[in-house]
């Protein structure tokens, strides 16, 4: 078992087992006000060969919580 | 006269795309999704390649409704090929890549000896990084700043021409 920690602007901790696999990973987060959105990708002990293909970026539609208005 | 290969990479690719080529004879698939506000990851395998409808249905379980058919918004995608963009400015920086682009595919590769371990203040160890600035900003925010060397990640992002 590997990991792929995601840092930066977003946090999380990817598992990834033995076999060889095509991981997907749909990242979601609220960006801080006012600063870049910097997320950075590590790759962690248990992983032996890694292929990234593509990253896609989409900004999310605003949702006001009516409870905290 | 040959070209420089200071990197071996030359030498590696055959090595290295045969070896994702026997991988690949076991090929799976598997979709994460990741609140990064909570921390909260759901991981599930999958016995064929990811659908729309599915993937919609574990993003909810996190609280994100996804609007199908087609998603609300601009999507921008950034590759190996396509690594930036001027407008909105996106891009994605590759460090310590055993391969980038073998044999004109679209491809990064990364190869890791079985017993590395990257401690968590190696400055070699993030091999992905994407930015998105805003017009505003000079610095991430302390708390959402990676852990390890922070001027490592973000001032070679900053080297990167502006838009």
């Amino acid at each position: 078992m590997g990991h792929i920690e995601i840092a930066g602007s977003a946090s999380g901790l990817i598992p990834v087992t033995d076999s060889y696999a095509d991981h997907t990973v749909d990242l979601s987060f609220a960006p801080f006000p006012g600063y870049p959105v910097e997320v950075f990708a590590f790759l962690r002990a248990g992983l032996h060969q890694v292929v990234f293909r593509s990253i896609t970026l989409r900004a999310e539609r605003v949702v006001v919580d009516p409870t905290r208005i | 006269m040959e070209a420089a290969d200071p990197g071996g990479t030359a030498r590696r690719e055959p090595l290295v795309g045969r070896r994702l080529a026997e991988l690949s004879e076991r090929q799976g698939w598997v979709h994460h999704v990741v609140d990064a506000d909570t921390g909260e990851v759901l991981t599930t395998p999958l016995d064929r390649p990811l659908a729309p409808l599915s993937r919609a249905e574990r993003l909810a379980r996190l609280g994100h409704r996804i609007d199908l058919p087609s998603p609300w918004g601009p999507v921008y995608r950034l590759t190996p090929r396509n690594p930036y963009q001027a407008a909105p400015l996106n891009w994605v920086t590759f460090y310590d890549a055993a391969i980038t682009l073998p044999e004109a595919q679209d491809e990064v590769y990364w190869s890791l000896r079985r017993t590395s371990i990257a401690p968590p203040t190696c400055p070699g160890c993030a091999p992905i990084s994407t930015s998105r600035r805003s017009s505003a900003a000079s610095s991430p925010s302390p708390s959402r700043r990676p852990p390890g060397p922070e001027r490592w990640g973000t001032s070679r992002s900053r080297d990167r021409p502006a838009a």
